[in-house]
C-alpha cells in the first residue's frame, strides 16, 4: 500500500513539474505571412459616456440637438434631384506596372471566393454570392476596368461547410489572388486569412468579422443582443400589445437574439402602450422534430398578437403552419429576421401573408436614387436574385472603391488601409453608413464602435411577394440615433449621395 | 379562479396536448416500424433508413414538384418502383453476401450506406442544382384542416399518416403471424442455410423482404415530408436525422422486433413530448431542456439502459455459423523474417521521404494537412482501441475528441493555464466520462451499445455544448494557442507537427502495450465469449471500463491537438455526431485492428480527398462519402480492413514470387475470412 502511495506521489510530482514547465506559445504564428498591416487598437471605451441601455437616467438629447454636429443624412424633405452620372476618378484608368502583388498582372486583378455551396441545409442559396460578385465585376469591366486591368473572380472555392479553414490556408499558400470574398455558414478560416494579410470581403453573419483589420463585411460588426427601440416599435405599428418570442436553444446566437428582443420589449413596455412579453421560448431545437403545437396553443390562450423570432426559414414555416392549423394565423403578425427569400416566400404565400421581413440593405422592392442599385438590376438581369446576390455585389463594390482609393500602385496593405479610411460608407445608399475606421470591434459594450444610426429596412409579404414597408418613397430606411435610448419614432432616411 | 375551473383548464390542455401529440407520434411510429420491419426481415439495424426514405421523397419531389408529374405517377415511380428496386439492389449487391455477418458488421455497412446513398443520388440527378424548396405530400390538399370533436385541429396529411401507420402495423403483424411468407422471412433471417435445407429459396425470400422493407421506407419518406418540419422547408437527407433518432427510442421499446410496441412507443413519444411542452414550465433550465433537444436522447438512452427486455435480448445467430473459420491472423504476425525486414526498410524509406519533403519543400497548406492527418490518426486510434481491441462499436468518439478540444480551450482561455495541461486535463475528463458512461452500458453489446453511445453523443451535441462551461462562449472567442513545452516553442507549424508525431508514436506504443498486456488478452477473451472469459477469471467490467476510458482519453488528446492546430475549437465542422459516424466507417473499412490501420485511416481521411479526389481526379468532395460509404460494404467480408486484406494478398504474392511461401502465409493469404457472427462479438 505504501509503495502504491509513493508511486502515486511521484507521478503527481512529475506531473506538477511537467505542468510548471508548460506554457502557451505566443500568437506570433508563422501560419502564413505575418500580417502586413497591424490592426489598430480598438477604440477605448469611453468612461464618461454610458452604454445605450445605461443611459436611461440621463435626459436624452432632443433630435435637433443630437443632429447639431453632424447633419442628419438627408433627413430633411427636399426636392428629388435628377439622377447624375457618377463622377469617375481621374486615375481610374491609370496603368502602372505592378509586381509582387498576389493575383495582379498587367491585364487582370484576380480574387478568390470561398462559399458554402455543398452541405448547406439552411435553404439559402449562398452560391448566389458569386453571381453578385461577377455581376459587379462585369459592370466595372464593361466600363473599362480599373487601372488598365479587368477584375476577375478567378477561383471559386466550395468550403463544403466544414473546410473553410483549409480552403483559406490553400488560398493563402497559392498566393494568386489579391483578396478573398467569403460567404460561409462557418468562418473558422478568418484568422488564417487575416493573419496572412489577405483582404477579406464577406457576408457578415459571424463574430469573426469583428476585431480583424483585414476583414470587412456587407455590414459592420453589430450587437445582436442589445436593447433596441425597433422591436417594440414595429409591434406597435400593427397595433400589437402582447408579444411572443422564439429562439433556438441549441444556438447561442439565436438565444442571445431572443433575449435581446425580450429585454427590448420589456424595457420600452410603458412607452409602447404597455406591451408585454406573454410568451418566451428558447427551448426549441433545430429541425423542430416535435413541432410547436403546444407553444402556439399557449400563445393563442394568452392572446399573443405579434411573434418575434430569431429562427431560420424552417422555423418560421413550422410556426406559420401551426398558426394556420390552429386557425390563429389571421390574428398574429410575425417578424422575420432571415426570410428575405423570394422563392421561399412565393412557395409559402398563404403562410406568411402580412408578415414583416427585415433586411440590412435596401430591398429590391425599394427603388432609390442610387446608381449602384440601377446597375445592380441591370447587371443581374436574368439571374435569380437572392439576398446573397446583393451581398456579393456590395462586397465587390467596397473592394473596387478600396482599390480606387488605394491608387494605381496598390497592394493588399494599401487596399485595406484605403477601405479602413472610409468613414461614411453606405454603398451608395444601399446600406446603413459605416465608419470602417471605427467600427472594428463588436459594439456590445462600446457605443463608439457602433453605427451612428441603428437602421432597418423592412418589407411586408403580400400575395407571396415583398412590398416595401419601412420608410417612405425614396427614403426606405427607418433609423434611430444610436446615442438616443429614449423612446421615439424613427426617421425615414436615405443615404444616397 | 376556483379550483374546479383550474382543473377544467388543465384537463382541457391535457386533452389538447394528447391530440397534438398524436400526429407527431404517428411520424415517430412510422419510422420506428420501418426499423422494426427491416430488422425483422433482414437482421439489419438499418441506420440507412433515412437515406432510403430520402431517395424516395427526393424522387417524388423531382418528378412532382420540379417536373410537374401528376401525384399518382410520381408516387408510383418514387414509392412503388424506386423504393423496392433500391431494396432489391441493396439485397443483391450488399446484404445477400453478409447474411452470416454479425449485427455489428451489418450496422457498419448500414452506416456506410447512410453516408453514401444520398450523396450518390444527389450527384446523379444534380439534385442541388437549385434549392429544394416546396416539397409537398402525396395527399391532395393535404393541408386542409379538420376539427376532431369540433375543436382539435388536424390536417388531412396527418390523418392519412396516422391511418396508414395503423393499417401498416395491422397488415405487417398479420403478415408475420399468419402467412407462410412471413414465416419464411423470419426463418431466413434466423438461418438461411437451415431454411434452404427445407426447400425454401432463401435468396428469393430475402429479396422479397428487402423490397418490402424498402417500400415501407419509401412510403415513410414521402408521408413524413408534410408532417415533419425538418423536411418540408428544404428536402435534404439531414432532415430525416432528428426524427430517426427520436424514433429509435420507440423502436427500442419493441427491441427492434415488436411492431405493435414500436407503434405504441412512437405514439407515446409524440404524446409525452407535447404533454411536457404544455405542462412543464420553461423558465427552469433543466426542465426547458427536457422539453426541447434533450428529451429524445434521454428517452433513448434510458430505454436502452433500463428496459429489461433489451438486456435480456439475445440475438438470433445462425446455428451453422460455428463451422465458419475464425478471422485470419494479421499479416504482420505471419510473414517471414525477410519480408518483415523488407517491409520495415520500405516503411522507413517512405517516412524518411515524407519527412524530407514535409520539412524541406512542403508549403504551410501541406504541412497543415499532414498535421491534420497525424492528429486524426491519433483520434482514430481511439476507435482502434474500442473497436479493434474491444470488439465493440461506439458512436461517441467524436464527443470525447470534443471534450479534449474544449478542455484545452477552457484551460488556456479561462485560467491561462498551459494548453498542454488543458489537453491532458481534457483527456482525464474524457476518461472519467467514458468510465461513467461504461457503467450503465456495461451489459450492452453490439448495436445497443452503439445506439446508447450515439444517444450520448447527440445529448452532448444538442444540450451540453451550448453551455459556456462546456463549449465556451460565442462572444469570448474560441481561440486556442499552441503550447510551449520545456522551453520549446511549438507555435510554428513544423514544430507542432513534430509534437503531434511524437504523441502519435506514444499513443501507438501504448496501444501495442495494451494489446500485448493482460488487459489485451482479457479483451480478446471477452470478445470471444464473455461467459467463458469470466469463467477463467477475467473481470469483464474492469476491462470494459479500461477500454472506455483509454479510448476516450486518446480521442480527447487528439481533439486537444486538433484545437491547437486550428487555433480554435471548430466544433461545428469537426465534432458533429454525424461526422463521427463517418469516422467509424473509414476506420473499420481501412482496418480497425491495428495501429497501422488507424494511421492509414487518418491519412486517408485528410489527404485522400484533397490529393486524389480534388487535385488528381477533379471530383467533388461528396465523392469521399460515396467511395468510403460503399467501401463499408467490404467490412463484413474483410473485417480486418481493406488495407490489411490487401497487405496480406500482396505479401502472399511476393513470398510466392520469392519462393519462400510458408504454411502460415498460405492460410493467411488465400483464406477468405468469415465473421464471428455473434451479437456482441463482431470481429472488426
Amino acid at each position: 500500500m505504501a509503495a502504491r502511495f509513493w508511486k502515486l506521489a511521484l507521478i503527481l510530482a512529475a506531473l506538477a513539474l511537467v505542468a510548471s514547465a508548460c506554457g502557451n506559445a505566443g500568437n506570433d504564428d508563422e501560419g502564413g505571412a505575418p500580417a502586413t498591416t497591424a490592426a489598430p487598437a480598438a477604440p477605448e471605451e469611453p468612461d464618461d459616456e454610458p452604454a445605450p441601455e445605461e443611459a436611461d437616467d440621463e435626459p436624452a438629447p432632443a433630435p435637433e440637438e443630437a443632429g447639431d454636429d453632424e447633419p442628419a443624412p438627408d433627413g430633411e424633405p427636399e426636392a428629388e434631384p435628377e439622377p447624375e452620372e457618377p463622377k469617375e476618378p481621374e486615375h481610374r484608368h491609370t496603368f502602372v506596372p505592378i509586381s509582387g502583388v498576389p493575383g495582379v498582372n498587367d491585364s487582370e486583378i484576380k480574387v478568390t471566393s470561398i462559399v458554402t455551396i455543398s452541405n448547406n441545409a439552411l435553404g439559402t442559396n449562398i452560391a448566389a454570392y458569386n453571381d453578385g460578385i461577377e455581376a459587379y465585376f462585369n459592370y466595372i469591366n464593361d466600363t473599362g476596368g480599373i487601372y488598365g486591368r479587368e477584375l476577375v473572380l478567378a477561383n471559386k472555392r466550395d468550403d463544403q461547410l466544414f473546410s473553410n479553414q483549409a480552403e483559406s490556408l490553400a488560398m493563402v499558400e497559392e498566393d494568386d489572388s489579391l483578396a478573398a470574398f467569403v460567404a460561409t455558414l462557418l468562418f473558422f478560416g478568418a484568422d488564417t486569412l487575416n493573419d496572412a494579410g489577405v483582404p477579406v470581403f464577406g457576408w457578415n453573419i459571424h463574430n469573426e468579422f469583428a476585431d480583424r483589420w483585414n476583414i470587412v463585411g456587407n455590414i459592420a460588426p453589430s450587437c445582436i443582443g442589445c436593447i433596441h427601440q425597433l422591436f417594440p416599435w414595429v409591434a406597435t405599428q400593427v397595433g400589437a400589445t402582447k408579444v411572443g418570442i422564439f429562439g433556438y436553444g441549441n444556438s447561442e446566437n439565436s438565444k442571445i437574439c431572443a433575449e435581446g428582443t425580450r429585454d427590448s420589449v420589456e424595457h420600452y413596455s410603458a412607452e409602447a402602450g404597455g406591451m408585454t412579453v406573454e410568451f418566451f421560448d428558447t427551448s426549441i431545437e433545430f429541425g423542430l422534430a416535435g413541432g410547436v403545437a403546444p407553444q402556439v396553443s399557449e400563445m393563442k390562450d394568452k392572446g399573443v398578437d405579434f411573434i418575434f423570432t430569431c429562427l431560420d426559414l424552417n422555423g418560421m414555416r413550422t410556426i406559420a403552419q401551426e398558426l394556420v392549423k390552429q386557425d390563429y394565423r389571421d390574428q398574429v403578425t410575425m417578424y422575420h429576421p432571415n426570410t428575405y427569400n423570394h422563392e421561399f416566400v412565393a412557395a409559402n404565400a398563404d403562410l406568411f401573408e402580412g408578415d414583416l421581413v427585415f433586411v440590412q440593405f435596401v430591398p429590391f422592392e425599394a427603388e432609390i436614387d442610387s446608381e449602384l442599385q440601377r446597375r445592380f438590376f441591370e447587371y443581374t438581369e436574368g439571374l435569380k436574385l437572392e439576398e446573397q446576390t446583393i451581398v456579393g455585389w456590395l462586397n465587390a463594390h467596397l473592394f473596387y472603391d478600396g482599390l480606387l482609393a488605394a491608387g494605381p500602385e496598390f497592394d493588399r496593405a494599401s487596399l485595406m488601409e484605403a477601405v479602413r479610411s472610409f468613414e461614411d460608407y453606405s454603398h451608395d445608399g444601399l446600406t446603413n453608413p459605416i465608419d470602417w475606421n471605427r467600427q472594428i470591434p463588436l459594439p456590445n459594450d462600446n457605443i463608439d464602435a457602433d453605427y451612428e444610426y441603428r437602421c432597418v429596412n423592412g418589407v411586408q409579404v403580400q400575395d407571396g411577394a415583398f412590398v416595401q414597408w419601412t420608410g417612405e418613397p425614396g427614403k426606405p430606411w427607418l433609423c434611430w440615433e444610436t446615442v438616443r435610448t429614449d423612446w421615439h419614432d424613427p426617421e425615414a432616411l436615405t443615404f444616397v449621395g | 379562479m376556483t379550483a374546479s375551473v383550474l382543473a377544467a383548464g388543465v384537463v382541457e390542455e391535457t386533452v389538447r396536448a394528447f391530440f397534438q401529440g398524436l400526429p407527431i407520434g404517428a411520424g415517430f411510429a412510422l419510422v420506428a416500424m420501418s426499423f422494426v420491419l427491416t430488422y425483422k426481415t433482414s437482421g439489419v439495424f438499418n441506420l440507412a433508413f433515412g437515406a432510403q426514405a430520402f431517395i424516395s421523397a427526393a424522387t417524388y419531389f423531382e418528378l412532382h414538384v420540379r417536373r410537374d408529374w401528376p401525384i399518382w405517377s410520381a408516387v408510383l415511380v418514387a414509392v412503388v418502383l424506386v423504393a423496392p428496386a433500391l431494396g432489391l439492389l441493396l439485397e443483391r449487391l450488399v446484404f445477400r453476401h453478409v447474411h452470416a455477418a454479425s449485427a455489428v458488421a451489418k450496422l457498419v455497412i448500414s452506416l456506410g450506406l447512410m453516408v453514401a446513398l444520398p450523396e450518390l443520388f444527389k450527384l446523379i440527378v444534380d439534385y442541388n442544382r437549385e434549392q429544394p424548396f416546396g416539397a409537398v405530400g402525396i395527399i391532395p390538399d393535404g393541408t386542409t384542416v379538420y376539427r376532431l370533436f369540433g375543436r382539435y385541429p388536424v390536417t388531412r396529411d396527418e390523418i392519412a399518416a396516422f391511418v396508414i401507420v395503423v393499417a401498416a402495423a395491422v397488415a405487417l403483424a398479420a403478415l408475420f403471424r399468419y402467412t407462410r411468407f412471413g414465416l419464411r422471412i423470419r426463418a431466413v433471417v434466423q438461418s438461411p442455410r437451415m431454411t434452404e435445407l427445407n426447400g425454401v429459396n432463401a435468396d428469393w425470400v430475402s429479396s422479397g423482404s428487402w423490397m418490402l422493407s424498402s417500400f415501407f421506407a419509401g412510403l415513410a419518406g414521402v408521408l413524413l415530408v408534410p408532417t415533419t418540419s425538418s423536411l418540408g422547408t428544404v428536402l435534404e437527407p439531414q432532415g430525416y436525422f432528428p426524427i430517426v433518432i427520436s424514433a429509435l427510442a420507440a423502436a427500442a421499446l419493441g427491441r427492434l422486433v415488436n411492431l405493435p410496441a414500436a407503434l405504441f412507443g412512437g405514439l407515446a413519444l409524440g404524446i409525452v413530448t407535447t404533454q411536457m411542452r404544455t405542462h412543464v414550465p420553461r423558465d427552469n433550465v433543466i426542465l426547458a431542456e427536457l422539453q426541447g433537444p434533450a428529451l429524445p436522447y434521454v428517452m433513448l438512452f434510458a430505454i436502452i439502459v433500463f428496459w429489461p427486455a433489451i438486456r435480456r435480448q439475445v440475438a438470433g445467430a445462425d446455428p451453422l455459423l460455428g463451422v465458419s473459420p475464425p478471422p485470419p491472423a494479421l499479416a504482420a504476425t505471419s510473414r517471414s523474417r525477410g519480408m518483415t525486414i523488407y517491409t520495415r526498410i520500405m516503411a522507413l524509406a517512405f517516412f524518411t521521404a515524407v519527412g524530407i519533403w514535409t520539412f524541406g519543400y512542403a508549403n504551410n497548406f501541406w504541412i497543415s494537412r499532414i498535421t491534420h492527418s497525424v492528429i486524426f490518426s491519433i483520434i482514430f486510434l481511439s476507435i482502434v482501441v474500442f473497436t479493434g481491441l474491444g470488439g465493440q462499436i461506439a458512436l461517441c468518439q467524436v464527443t470525447f475528441a470534443a471534450i479534449g478540444a474544449f478542455g484545452a480551450m477552457q484551460f488556456a482561455q479561462r485560467w491561462d493555464i498551459s494548453v498542454i495541461v488543458g489537453m491532458v486535463a481534457g483527456a482525464a475528463i474524457a476518461a472519467a466520462v467514458g468510465a461513467v458512461l461504461s457503467i450503465p452500458v456495461m451489459r450492452l453489446g453490439g448495436i445497443w451499445l452503439a445506439i446508447a453511445t450515439l444517444a450520448f453523443a447527440l445529448f452532448f451535441h444538442d444540450v451540453l455544448v451550448k453551455y459556456s462551461w462546456v463549449g465556451g462562449s460565442l462572444f469570448h472567442g474560441r481561440g486556442v494557442p499552441r503550447p510551449e513545452f520545456f522551453g520549446v516553442d511549438f507555435s510554428s507549424r513544423e514544430n507542432f507537427l513534430i509534437l503531434c508525431v511524437a504523441i502519435l508514436v506514444l499513443v501507438g506504443v501504448l496501444i501495442i502495450l495494451i494489446r500485448e498486456s493482460s488487459t489485451g488478452m482479457a479483451l480478446r477473451a471477452l470478445r470471444g465469449s464473455e461467459t467463458a472469459a469470466e469463467s477463467i477469471g477475467v473481470v469483464s467490467w474492469r476491462s470494459r471500463v479500461i477500454v472506455f476510458s483509454v479510448s476516450a482519453a486518446i480521442a480527447a488528446i487528439g481533439g486537444g491537438l486538433l484545437a491547437m492546430e486550428e487555433r480554435l475549437v471548430g466544433y461545428e465542422s469537426n465534432y458533429d455526431p454525424q461526422t463521427g459516424l463517418f469516422w467509424l466507417v473509414i476506420v473499420v473499412v481501412l482496418g480497425a485492428r491495428t495501429v497501422e490501420g488507424g494511421v492509414q485511416a487518418g491519412v486517408a481521411f485528410v489527404i485522400f480527398p484533397e490529393l486524389v479526389l480534388d487535385r488528381w481526379l477533379g471530383l467533388h468532395g461528396a465523392w469521399r462519402y460515396v467511395l468510403f460509404g460503399f467501401a463499408a460494404i467490404s467490412f463484413a467480408r474483410h473485417p480486418e480492413g481493406l488495407l490489411e486484406h490487401g497487405k496480406r494478398r500482396s505479401q502472399a504474392l511476393m513470398q510466392r514470387a520469392f519462393g519462400r511461401r510458408q504454411p502460415a502465409m498460405a492460410a493467411a493469404g488465400a483464406g477468405e475470412p468469415a465473421d464471428s457472427g455473434t451479437e456482441t462479438g463482431g470481429e472488426p
